[in-house]
């Protein structure tokens, strides 16, 4: 009908298991346009992208471009359809260089008699890295020695390689700097103005508003509504997306700083390959909120402050027993908890049923005369999955089939089993959909009255100024600024002392 | 992450997402494989051998050559569910008996003493190494059992077999045998189910990383449960002597593998983690004796009989892995 | 749950497959099943009353360790028992030792019982596993006879107040190991020898001494010296660690004219044989050894090797008789039996081509033979004819017999 239209999908399903990931789903991509694609976690985002994008086979449903029939079977088959996609997580072989990358499985074009002609490959890689703004990156380099970002820009190198006219970006912007955000949203436009479309898939609404021209949203595998940018409304989306209303800020309604005196953690000088003399002190009832870039140091100090990393010099001390935490073992008997990033591999027990990863650091008070108590083990996981609203089917189930959300509620249920006081928590939102973080914050803040006291280390600035009695800025390795809470803090403000 | 595999839509209501009784049958039949593997085996072997597997003799035989297997498999749970193995058992096992037999000819107080010291003894080693050397666990166990075994000939005094006193092989009985295995059976069950020290050996096999931030002592549950398995050789070895009535260089002769082969029939997962239960020990070594026995009872030619275990064996533990990742909970 | 079927199909297939090939000799149990022995000894004990053949012979089943791989002392020895089980309406039962190890033995013995058989003969593993007592004990319960090979057993040690106080223990054969060891060393004396070394079984081992005894006396009677020993099992266990040792000797030891292998020739022989011709040296240092090997008639022919001394084949024949008479209610001898038999002596080419053609056959003793040493068949037959046979053991008596019947 409009003969703008591009990528049209019609009735696409996808399935994993007994797991509808993907129901019935249609939409259209039109040429000149960036669009965005957003839902909750597990929502089929990712999993339509990839079937666009020749990852998966469809179980059932039709793809056309320009009305022509396409069915990718691999990615390469769809880049020579020029439909490129840059996925969420690395996409990129750390052990070969990064010419090999852009490359990969298209080395055909460099070869001659069967030899690669490895000269051309990189002069090749240079002048595509130049093109999309990847001027410092050097196409020799083995990719592993770049940090993330650069090996973003590779990532954005390949795609824009076979000249899309369907560019997918799923969630790529969550590991960029201002800086990669920067290149990336060009290379955008650059797809957009070359009369191509660009799929966005993006968590960050901010980020939408300001690059799309229109925005589908989906929920639980299913087409909930396309809007126009005259309809691209933050709350409306947010509401479509979750189903309900969301309040208009789910972070702490209060704009001073509320705690007590009494100190509950103390650092002194910590220092470690990466940290250069940390000092910090929290207090009971407060929720200190470390930021900064991600090499800043701030995630290795949060791992030395609960002893899982040791520091070179300086002390952790827990100020009610004058216990040094110098491993986790310690930590946890003077009531401290941590929450990796890594989730999945570090917090959590994949493996392991629900019950059993909440009971994991309380076996020492569920223990009757050197026995574990079943019935008392069965009672704790039973009250803090019911008091965090853990959604599963029995405690019985692995966390691996949790969502990611859900997941986050178990380490908090863990921590929460063994009535930590400290709670050291390290990205405690990251990936996770705008409902269960809502309910996150709300959590923080009963902590937070019950006098529990919380370390919240967030790449996040909004939820680290939304919620804050206190904030840190780390940068190289130190500390170089802190802030107290205020209405006037401003992203503006703490950033310059990030860079 | 938009989980590909997360089920949020079937997460919300409760209804859609109850198992349903198929699936719960399934859950039954694939995590009881193993079980229902044996008595398959034992049924059919019964039916072929006209029940002379059943006789009173061949029952006892059975649970006599079961005997030691379970109890190292009970023994090596706790490195099992960690994910570890102990190569030099094997070793251990001779190395303790030949010393103790050699004692046990001047004291038997004291010749038990040193067979079962110096078995812990060498679990104490291992267990450091383990978790300290951080080398990989079976190079480990191949390299100590060199060292060992290098050792026997020497310890053997010249002579090929040490002999044990009457009194003390006087002590084997099939009621002995069977009431040591009950009592181990309640230890290691309560151990292994009900203390922290057996949760702990399953959560390091399961997520080493994670057990470490839950304040798992690693160090101390990895030398632990090397200790233990010291001591278990000590006790096969002691038992050994009481059952043979000598002790030689080939005392315990691929006691390890035999002990790792029934565990994987009874379907313990070899990366550890909460796919090791009580039950795989005594299910394993059933099976294995049980076959052994039933096959020639049944009067296969030799030769047949290891091609058509070999055969059995990887299909039962390939469908086992297979089956249960299949398990829905 | 369709996967589940085939794999239960799969398991039914296997089993089927393996009842095809393997299953269809096994024959049902004789029938003597439950029944206990009285106890009451004095005239044997009780007997199988199972089918009798044409022969009037009843049938038996009597337990063996499975041979494992052919080699030239077993082969020939399972051959004949083979054939004369045959002869005699005896069903052969094979049980694998899952492990060379006490355990491992003791395990396939209860196997034995457990299906059923009414004779056990063994060779040396008990003596070696060191568990004659643990076998005494086990074939009295269960009321099983059994007998010894290659075993012997003196008054004064344990293993001879184990084999006499078991109701059940019918007999063990053995050789005259000094004299073995003897025979080799002086045949190198005969050679012009007087500069040996050996190579023999790790100390501690009953064979390996008498072995060693044999060897002294040799050296003194031919007043030769010995100039060194191997006998580290980690050489002495396979044909490289054959060639190692005998390299060694060589450059160690050049003025070594002879070499006596006293125990493990099956694995190092073809190594020594290979460092001897590598080096040049197989007419200037003799060899001798003991126990038969496959290559003997070879290396006998091109004269690396100048003699052997083997052939132990038939004690557990003589066993089987003995133990095949008491099945038929009409013993022997009332006594345990301790019998010594010969070993065979091939000191050239032309004695080993003589072996190749009867000895290593399988019917060192024909059916016929076999048949007439049972009393059912042939009344006449005494113990005393038995160890007649036992005696006339030799490469003549076997070339002898064999050139009669034709």
């Amino acid at each position: 009908m409009d003969k703008d239209v591009i990528l049209k999908a019609e009735h696409m399903y996808k399935s994993f298991g007994v797991t509808k990931a993907v129901v019935d789903f249609s939409m259209e991509l039109r040429r000149g346009e960036i669009h965005g694609l957003i839902g909750e976690n597990g929502s089929g985002k990712s999993t339509f992208s990839s079937m666009v994008a020749g990852l998966y086979k469809p179980d059932s449903g039709k793809m056309t471009i320009d009305g022509k029939e396409y069915a990718p079977t691999s990615t390469e088959d769809a880049a020579s359809k020029r439909v490129a996609l840059v996925v969420q997580e690395i996409g990129t072989i750390g052990s070969i260089t990064v010419a090999a990358n852009i490359f990969l499985n298209k080395e055909k074009q460099f070869t001659n008699f069967g030899m690669i002609n490895f000269a051309k490959m990189q002069s090749e890689a240079r002048r595509i890295l130049d093109i999309i703004g990847g001027e410092h990156i050097d196409p020799n380099a083995r990719t592993e020695s770049l940090n993330l970002e650069d090996r973003k820009l590779v990532e954005i190198a390949k795609a824009m390689y076979c000249e899309p006219e369907v560019l997918i970006i799923d969630e790529t912007s969550n590991a960029l700097t201002t800086r990669g955000r920067r290149i990336l949203y060009q290379n955008m436009r650059a797809v957009r103005e070359n009369g191509g479309a660009v799929l966005f898939i993006t968590h960050d609404l901010n980020e939408l508003v300001q690059m799309c021209d229109s925005v589908t949203i989906m929920r639980d595998g299913v087409f909930v509504t396309t809007l126009e940018k005259e309809d691209m409304d933050i709350d409306r989306m947010k509401e479509l997306m979750v189903g309900r209303d969301i309040a208009d800020n789910y972070y702490r309604p209060d704009f001073a700083p509320d705690y007590q005196d009494e100190v509950v953690l103390k650092a002194e000088d910590i220092v470690s390959p990466e940290l250069h003399g940390v000092s910090l002190e929290l207090h009971k009832g407060e929720i200190l909120g470390i930021g900064g870039l991600s090499e800043s140091g701030m995630h290795e100090l949060g791992r030395i402050l609960f002893g899982v990393d040791k520091a070179d010099r300086g002390t952790v001390t827990v100020t009610k027993s004058g216990d040094h935490i110098t491993d986790p073992g310690k930590a946890i008997k003077n009531a401290v908890g941590y929450m990796s990033k890594n989730r999945d591999t570090e917090a959590l027990i994949l493996n392991y049923s629900i019950r059993n990863n909440i009971a994991l650091p309380s076996y020492d008070k569920l223990r009757r005369g050197g026995l574990i108590h079943a019935k008392e083990e069965k009672e704790l996981s039973a009250k803090w999955t019911e008091e965090l609203k853990v959604k599963m089917r029995s405690d019985e189930q692995l966390c691996s089939q949790l969502s990611g959300g859900n997941k986050q509620k178990v380490v908090l249920a863990k921590w929460m089993g063994n009535d930590s006081q400290i709670l050291i928590m390290d990205c405690p939102t990251r990936g996770i959909d705008i409902g269960v973080k809502e309910n996150i914050y709300k959590l923080m803040m009963q902590f937070k009255r019950e006098g529990r006291s919380m370390i919240m280390i967030s790449e996040e600035l909004p939820e680290l100024l939304g919620m804050s009695d206190r904030v840190l800025i780390m940068k190289d390795g130190m500390i170089s600024h802190e802030d107290m809470r205020s209405p006037d803090l401003t992203e503006q403000k703490v950033i310059s002392h990030m860079i | 992450m938009s989980g590909k595999t997360s089920a949020p839509a079937a997460a919300r209501t409760k209804s859609q997402d109850a198992i349903s009784t198929a699936q719960k049958v399934k859950n039954i039949v694939f995590t009881n494989f193993p079980l229902i593997c044996l008595i398959v085996i034992i049924a059919f072997l019964g039916i072929v051998t006209s029940g002379s597997l059943f006789s009173s003799y061949n029952v006892q035989t059975i649970l006599n050559q079961m005997f030691l297997y379970v109890l190292g498999g009970f023994g090596c749970l706790f490195l099992f569910a960690q994910g570890g193995i102990d190569l030099s058992m094997a070793a251990n096992i001779g190395m303790a008996a030949i010393l103790g037999a050699r004692v046990l000819e001047v004291s038997i107080p004291l010749g038990i003493a040193v067979t079962i010291l110096t078995a812990t003894a060498v679990g104490v080693i291992m267990g450091l190494i383990y978790a300290y050397a951080k080398i990989p666990v079976f190079i480990q166990g191949l390299g100590m059992n060199f060292l060992i075994n290098g050792m026997l000939y020497p310890l053997c005094g010249g002579r090929a077999t040490i002999p044990v006193s009457r009194t003390l092989t006087a002590l084997q009985s099939s009621t002995t045998e069977i009431i040591i295995t009950v009592v181990a059976l309640a230890i290691v069950i309560l151990a292994y189910n009900y203390t922290k020290f057996g949760r702990e050996c399953r959560a390091i096999g399961a997520g080493e990383v994670a057990a470490v931030q839950s304040g798992i002592n690693v160090k101390r549950v990895k030398t632990m449960a090397f200790i233990i398995t010291g001591l278990t050789c000590g006790i096969v070895a002691l038992l050994t002597l009481i059952r043979t009535g000598s002790a030689s260089q080939t005392t315990g002769a691929n006691f390890n593998f035999n002990v790792m082969l029934s565990m994987i029939l009874g379907g313990a997962v070899m990366t550890g983690g909460t796919g090791v239960k009580v039950r795989n020990a005594i299910i394993g070594a059933a099976t294995l004796i049980v076959l052994q026995t039933g096959l020639g009872l049944w009067g296969m030619n030799t030769r047949i009989q290891e091609i058509v275990k070999g055969v059995l064996f990887i299909l039962m533990i390939v469908s086992t892995t297979k089956l249960e990742s299949k398990i829905v909970k | 749950m369709k996967k589940l079927l085939a794999l239960l199909l799969a398991l039914v297939m296997v089993f089927s497959l393996a009842a095809c090939s393997g299953g269809n000799d096994a024959e049902e149990p004789s029938g003597n099943e439950g029944e206990e022995p009285s106890g009451n000894e004095g005239d044997g004990g009780e007997t199988p009353s199972g089918e009798t053949d044409e022969n009037g012979l009843v049938s038996w089943k009597l337990g063996m360790m499975d041979p494992g791989a052919w080699n030239a002392t077993s082969g020939p020895l399972y051959a004949q028992m083979e054939a004369a089980c045959e002869a005699l309406n005896v069903e052969l039962y094979y049980v694998v030792a899952q492990e060379n190890s006490a355990e491992g033995h003791i395990a396939a013995i209860q196997n034995m019982i457990g299906a059923d058989c009414d004779g056990i003969i063994l060779l040396n593993g008990p003596l070696v596993q060191g568990i004659v007592q643990q076998v005494a004990d086990m074939c009295d319960e269960a009321g099983v006879y059994w007998s010894l090979s290659w075993t012997k057993i003196e008054e004064g040690d344990g293993n001879y107040e184990a084999c006499m106080n078991s109701e059940y223990f019918v007999s063990t054969t053995y050789e005259d190991d000094v004299h073995s060891a003897n025979w080799c060393t002086n045949l190198l004396g005969e050679l012009g020898c007087t500069q040996l070394c050996e190579i023999g079984f790790a100390a501690g081992n009953a064979t390996g001494d008498m072995r060693d005894q044999g060897v002294q006396q040799g050296l003194e009677e031919y007043s030769m010296e010995l100039l060194a020993e191997e006998r580290d099992q980690t050489l002495t266990s396979t044909s490289d660690g054959g060639k190692t040792i005998m390299d060694r000797f060589i450059t160690s030891y050049p003025q070594m004219d002879g070499l006596v292998i006293a125990g493990m020739s099956q694995f190092v022989l073809s190594g020594v044989v290979s460092s001897l011709e590598e080096n040049n040296l197989q007419d200037d240092i003799q060899v001798t050894c003991i126990d038969f090997h496959e290559y003997q008639t070879q290396y006998l022919e091109s004269g690396v090797l100048d003699g052997i001394i083997g052939g132990h084949v038939v004690g557990t024949y003589y066993s089987l008789i003995l133990m095949a008479n008491l099945m038929n209610g009409t013993p022997l001898t009332e006594e345990k039996a301790l019998i010594e038999d010969n070993f065979i002596e091939l000191a050239s080419y032309e004695d080993a081509l003589i072996w190749d053609e009867y000895g290593n056959t399988g019917d060192i003793y024909t059916a016929e033979e076999t048949l007439n040493m049972m009393q059912k068949v042939n009344p006449d037959f005494t113990y005393e004819d038995l160890l007649a046979v036992v005696d006339a053991y030799s490469l003549d008596d076997i070339v002898t017999r064999a050139e009669a019947r034709a």
